[in-house]
């Protein structure tokens, strides 16, 4: 045992002594080495400072580029905690190119973009299978100009979990101005028959001077053990839109919609019972936006409306539809020394609620560093008049704000912070910070020294579901320091 | 090489697909011929210079300079054609040319050319006298300095099996990178090694497949080595082969093993010493050797030691618990001496003793007040081989004659052995080869002396003759016939190969195996077929018993340049294979035929065989596979 661990210890330093001697050199195989040091401490009760898993990531990144455009990329990872080690191929590809197709084999990487206009059929957040990073591999044809014909196939293999999906997308342009194409896609796994959902589309584009008219319909297969399905359904969608109008300097956009209450496409998160649940739909959306005339201003305005049975809160279909609705508006102005200032009001109303938000941003820099003030207002009227059991799931109106600042202090050396507060009509109030120091001197290495947790505001501050959701949310004392190498 | 004298007979066949002529210099090039160019390729000769392209689109203007031009970034304009692509054919004299192209004032080098030299990165070809390109190999090393070079083979294979139940869907998707790396440290001091990426699901495994740290001069070499095999294989040199047993053999990783091996270190003028340390990684037994040989004249000899140590059932005998600490020594000599010019007679004494320490504890009751322990046992085994060997070498034939004589433990038990076989001279890419082998062995015991002892006395290996195995049968004769097809043309490959297993004790009528491979490979332009069929059927004789065995593999290959091709490919295994597999060589096994010999024949397939063999044996139903080698 203590042979093979120290064999194993030998191995690998072994593979990065070579990495590290053979990156110091440049041919048609490009080599690159990446390091990633990682040591946290977390202010617990006992002790009051734990050094929690520290933990160091080596890649080693390799491009080989042959004749006739093959090119390969491995990414080889060494990686150990204070529970586990690994050594393994982290991610790859297997490129092979002519001049009208592309072949990747790719592992373990996000390679299924696919564009479905209006619809939004294929999200590749449903194929990539994240786990601490894509886990999917397979393969992506592209194709371009073969009889006039483009288009782009996917046969994924999901990592995590047995099952594959599959994507096709052919387009063809008739004219200059009319472009149909089609997107079928197929996702499958392995739990007995009918284990499948199936989706395929249609659409056209039309492109006059003033205005592109784009239309898509789809229909997806009604799998029988998907007890969401409701009996006489309809498993089409089908969505129209004219855009790309401009009346002087207003840009409106209007879009018609009717989507099926057994529709569903699993590898969208619009027609997805885990996700958005768009199904069951049939309404309108309009968009209208006005570029003030000689000065930096935008107003935007969106509304939705839409009849429907489903209810998402409780998950159910009710017997008669209701009308629900969505309005935006939204303000964005520009100064000068660049200040900029930001504020919108969003509302939600269907027979029974009616949510409703405000937000508003601040934000100047120079050159020194920039600065950022956020307010918003959630869940306006929620539990004022006392609380209301009816709407137990909601914390209530809740006021945050966020102050988000980047300095630097030297050439070198940045200093980067987000605060945010949160207090609340039912009472307390909580707080989350992130501060960081980044040091930036040598060519090749970047150091950082932070305090508090940055994954509770990393999504625009009081926009962040962490602090603007959670009332009991608790300030998080960690100090980390983080190193980062690459040749 | 080890001694090898009634088993293993096979003959070897390559299907060698021969490699590309050299590209003369064709015709004159003309702007019409240009246009005709949809993609950027490789520099090639034409009759007015060398013909270099560039793939690109969006450039405004595109020069290139090198060598031929004093490096003059506007001397030589390239034009371009109507699909995009850029072209310039430029008489470049001959040797090696360096050149790099300029795209819109910035210095590119050419992607379609892998081979860089240089400080400054320049691509390079080499143009021959002829005005032509003289080709590079498939999978050249593309050297990163001039100490490190890498090797890589990236294949990667999507796999869906045929059920009539269910659609076509992915079974299975996989990545396999063989990553080589060779740094020559010094010019007598080399590390070599490989590295083996391969994915299962979402799982991707790193594993150090073979290292090898090499030292040497002219008085001396060392080599420090894991898991090596093939051209690196460690091994004494003698005839008995007694270090090629250390650490088991996988296909895929080699032997199990690591070690240090201290190798050709010169002793006086005419002798060389070797010393081996090796252990074996899976069952931790360990290996010391040594050997002593000189060629005083015109003959040559060898003194030679091996002991096994270790807690292993290999050493220890059957039937005594297993996992007893246990010691196997061998030594031997060996003469060689030509004669009569073309012939070669070897003379090997082998002799050995196996030590085992049974910790088995024992106790006798003597009496109410006595009580005997015993908890200590040593069992002994030893025994004796002699063989001699004459091979001959006349006209396009080898003939050797083999007779042995092994003695066990007492003097009534042992193996007498006599064989003789002919051999073709094969040429790689020979028309036909053909072997045949002709063996009688008799195998004598005491009647008291029960089974297991035999066992004994062959783990020693004092009558481990490779692939023979004991039948049990008092004498035994065996006929092994392999014969090899091969057809051949500039892009056509067409190999047959044939095993024939025939054995004829204690009656007629015996087990046999009768076992046909037949591999093509079919090339046209940019297209290739290529497949794979065997069939094997195997017989106990009278006992009744047979089992008959199909598979089979054929693909299209699309190649892309030299070293980068795509295959789709449908193979056909009989279900539950594995199974099957172990049922089948547990019958072979049983009825005096070595699976040794039936594997390896298999694998003595050439090119087209063994490549369809690989995929063969690992997947059914349809493969697409992507292929590179850097």
């Amino acid at each position: 045992m203590i042979r093979t661990r120290t064999f194993f210890h030998l191995r690998i330093m072994t593979v990065l002594f070579i990495a590290v001697y053979g990156s110091t050199c440049s041919a048609g195989t490009s080599l690159g080495l990446y390091y990633e040091g990682d040591f946290v401490k977390y202010k617990t009760a006992n002790p009051e400072w734990d050094l929690q898993n520290p933990a160091q990531k080596l890649l080693m990144n390799m491009n080989a580029h042959g004749s006739g455009g093959a090119e390969a990329y491995l990414g080889i990872e060494a990686y150990t905690n204070n529970t586990s080690r690994h050594f393994q191929l982290y991610q790859g590809h297997l490129k092979l190119r002519r001049s009208r197709w592309e072949t990747y084999f790719f592992y373990r990487q996000d390679r299924h973009w696919v564009d479905s206009p209006l619809l939004n059929l294929v999200n590749s957040d449903r194929l990539k299978d994240d786990q601490w990073g894509p886990r999917a591999q397979g393969l992506r044809y592209d194709f371009w100009d073969l009889g006039g014909v483009a288009g782009t196939i996917i046969a994924s293999k999901y990592g995590t979990w047995d099952g594959e999906a599959y994507v096709a997308r052919l387009t063809r342009s008739l004219t200059n101005s009319l472009r149909l194409s089609s997107v079928t896609t197929l996702q499958d796994w392995r739990n007995g028959s009918g284990s499948y959902n199936a989706v395929a589309s249609c659409s056209g584009e039309f492109t006059a001077r003033s205005f592109s008219l784009i239309a898509e319909a789809a229909a997806s297969t009604e799998n029988p053990d998907d007890n969401s399905l409701q009996e006489g359904g309809s498993p089409h969608a089908v969505q129209l839109e004219i855009r790309d109008i401009r009346l002087g300097s207003v840009l409106p956009m209007f879009s018609v919609f009717s989507y099926g209450r057994n529709f569903r496409a699993n590898l969208s998160n619009r027609f997805n019972m885990a996700f958005d649940k768009e199904f069951d739909r049939d309404g309108f959306f309009v968009q209208a936006s006005w570029l003030m005339p000689g000065r930096a201003v935008t107003l935007t305005a969106k509304q939705k409306t839409y009849w429907s049975r489903y209810r998402s809160e409780t998950g159910q279909f009710l017997e008669d539809r209701f009308l629900s609705s969505w309005f935006y508006t939204e303000a964005y102005l520009e100064f000068l020394r660049d200040i900029t200032l930001k504020c919108w009001y969003e509302e939600t109303r269907n027979p029974t609620d009616r949510w409703k938000h405000a937000f508003f941003e601040l934000g100047a820099g120079n050159s020194l560093g920039r600065i950022k003030f956020q307010y918003k207002r959630k869940d306006i009227g929620i539990h004022t008049g006392g609380y209301d059991f009816l709407k137990a799931y909601s914390a209530g109106q809740r006021d945050i704000f966020g102050i988000e600042l980047t300095t630097h202090i030297t050439e070198n050396l940045q200093f980067y912070q987000r605060t945010g507060f949160g207090r609340g009509v039912t009472g307390g109030s909580w707080m989350s910070g992130f501060y960081q120091l980044a040091y930036r001197g040598f060519r090749n290495t970047e150091i950082y020294l932070e305090y508090g947790n940055p994954d509770q505001t990393n999504d625009d501050l009081v926009n962040d579901g962490e602090l603007a959701d959670n009332i009991y949310l608790n300030f998080e004392h960690r100090v980390k320091l983080f190193v980062k190498m690459w040749l | 090489m080890p001694a090898r004298l009634s088993a293993a007979v096979f003959l070897m066949m390559a299907v060698v697909i021969m490699p590309a002529s050299p590209a003369g210099a064709g015709s004159a090039f003309t702007t019409e011929d240009a246009d005709k160019i949809r993609e950027a390729a490789y520099p090639t000769g034409k009759s007015n210079g060398i013909l270099f392209t560039f793939d690109g689109p969006g450039a405004d203007g595109v020069t290139i300079a090198g060598d031929f031009n004093g490096w003059d970034q506007s001397a030589t304009e390239m034009q371009r054609n109507k699909h995009g692509i850029w072209w310039a054919v430029v008489p470049t004299g001959s040797g090696s040319i360096q050149y790099k192209f300029v795209i819109d004032g910035n210095w590119e080098t050419d992607p379609n050319n892998p081979d860089i030299t240089g400080e400054f990165g320049n691509s390079v070809i080499t143009v021959g006298p002829d005005g032509g390109i003289a080709a590079l190999p498939a999978g050249k090393a593309v050297p990163l300095n001039p100490n490190v070079t890498f090797h890589g083979d990236f294949r990667s294979r999507l796999h869906s099996t045929l059920h009539t139940d269910e659609p076509v869907r992915i079974e299975d998707a996989t990545q396999r990178v063989l990553l080589d790396l060779d740094c020559n440290l010094e010019n007598q001091v080399m590390l070599w090694g490989r590295l083996n990426l391969q994915t299962e699901d979402a799982d991707g495994r790193a594993k150090l497949e073979r290292m090898a740290f090499d030292m040497s001069n002219p008085d001396v070499s060392l080599t420090a080595f894991y898991n090596v095999f093939g051209e690196r294989e460690v091994e004494l040199g003698d005839p008995y082969g007694l270090t090629s047993g250390i650490g088991s053999f996988n296909d895929s990783y080699g032997r199990n093993s690591q070690g240090l091996f201290l190798n050709n270190l010169r002793i006086g003028r005419s002798a060389h010493g070797a010393v081996l340390y090796g252990n074996d990684l899976d069952s931790g037994e360990d290996m010391t050797a040594a050997r002593i040989s000189a060629e005083p004249g015109i003959f040559s000899t060898g003194l030679s030691w091996r002991r096994k140590s270790g807690f292993d059932a290999g050493i220890s005998p059957e039937g005594s618990g297993g996992g007893e600490y246990g010691v196997s020594d061998l030594a031997g000599i060996d003469f060689r001496a030509p004669l009569f010019g073309r012939a070669l007679v070897t003379v090997e004494a082998l002799a050995g003793r196996t030590v085992v320490r049974d910790v088995d504890e024992k106790t006798w009751n003597l009496s109410d007040r006595f009580l005997l322990y015993g908890s200590w046992q040593q069992i002994l085994g030893g025994g004796l081989r002699l063989i001699a060997r004459t091979t001959c070498e006349l006209f396009e034939y080898t003939a050797t004659a083999v007779s042995g004589y092994g003695l066990g433990e007492t003097t009534s038990s042992g193996l007498l052995v006599s064989g003789l076989s002919l051999d073709r001279l094969g040429n790689e890419g020979a028309f036909f080869d053909w072997r045949i082998d002709l063996e009688y062995l008799q195998f004598f015991c005491d009647e008291s002396l029960p089974w297991e002892r035999l066992w004994d006395f062959e783990r020693m290996d004092i009558l481990a003759v490779p692939g023979f195995i004991t039948t049990g049968y008092e004498k035994t004769l065996e006929i092994k016939t392999t014969a090899e097809l091969l057809f051949e043309t500039g892009w056509c490959s067409i190999g047959f190969n044939t095993l024939g297993i025939f054995n004829f004790a204690p009656v007629p009528g015996g087990p046999w195996v009768f076992d046909q491979s037949t591999g093509f490979e079919i090339h046209r332009g940019r297209l290739g077929l290529l497949g794979n069929v065997r069939t094997a059927t195997y017989n106990s004789g009278y006992l009744g018993l047979d089992d008959t065995f199909f598979c089979g593999y054929y693909a299209v290959e699309l190649s892309l340049g030299r070293n980068a091709s795509i295959r789709l490919g449908y193979g056909l295994r009989p279900e539950n294979d594995d199974d099957e597999l172990r049922a089948r060589e547990a019958f072979i096994y049983s009825n005096g035929l070595s699976p040794e010999t039936v594997r390896t024949s298999y694998n003595s397939l050439g090119r087209a065989v063994t490549s369809a063999e690989e995929t063969l044996s690992e997947y059914d139903g349809i493969v697409l596979e992507g292929r590179f080698t850097f």
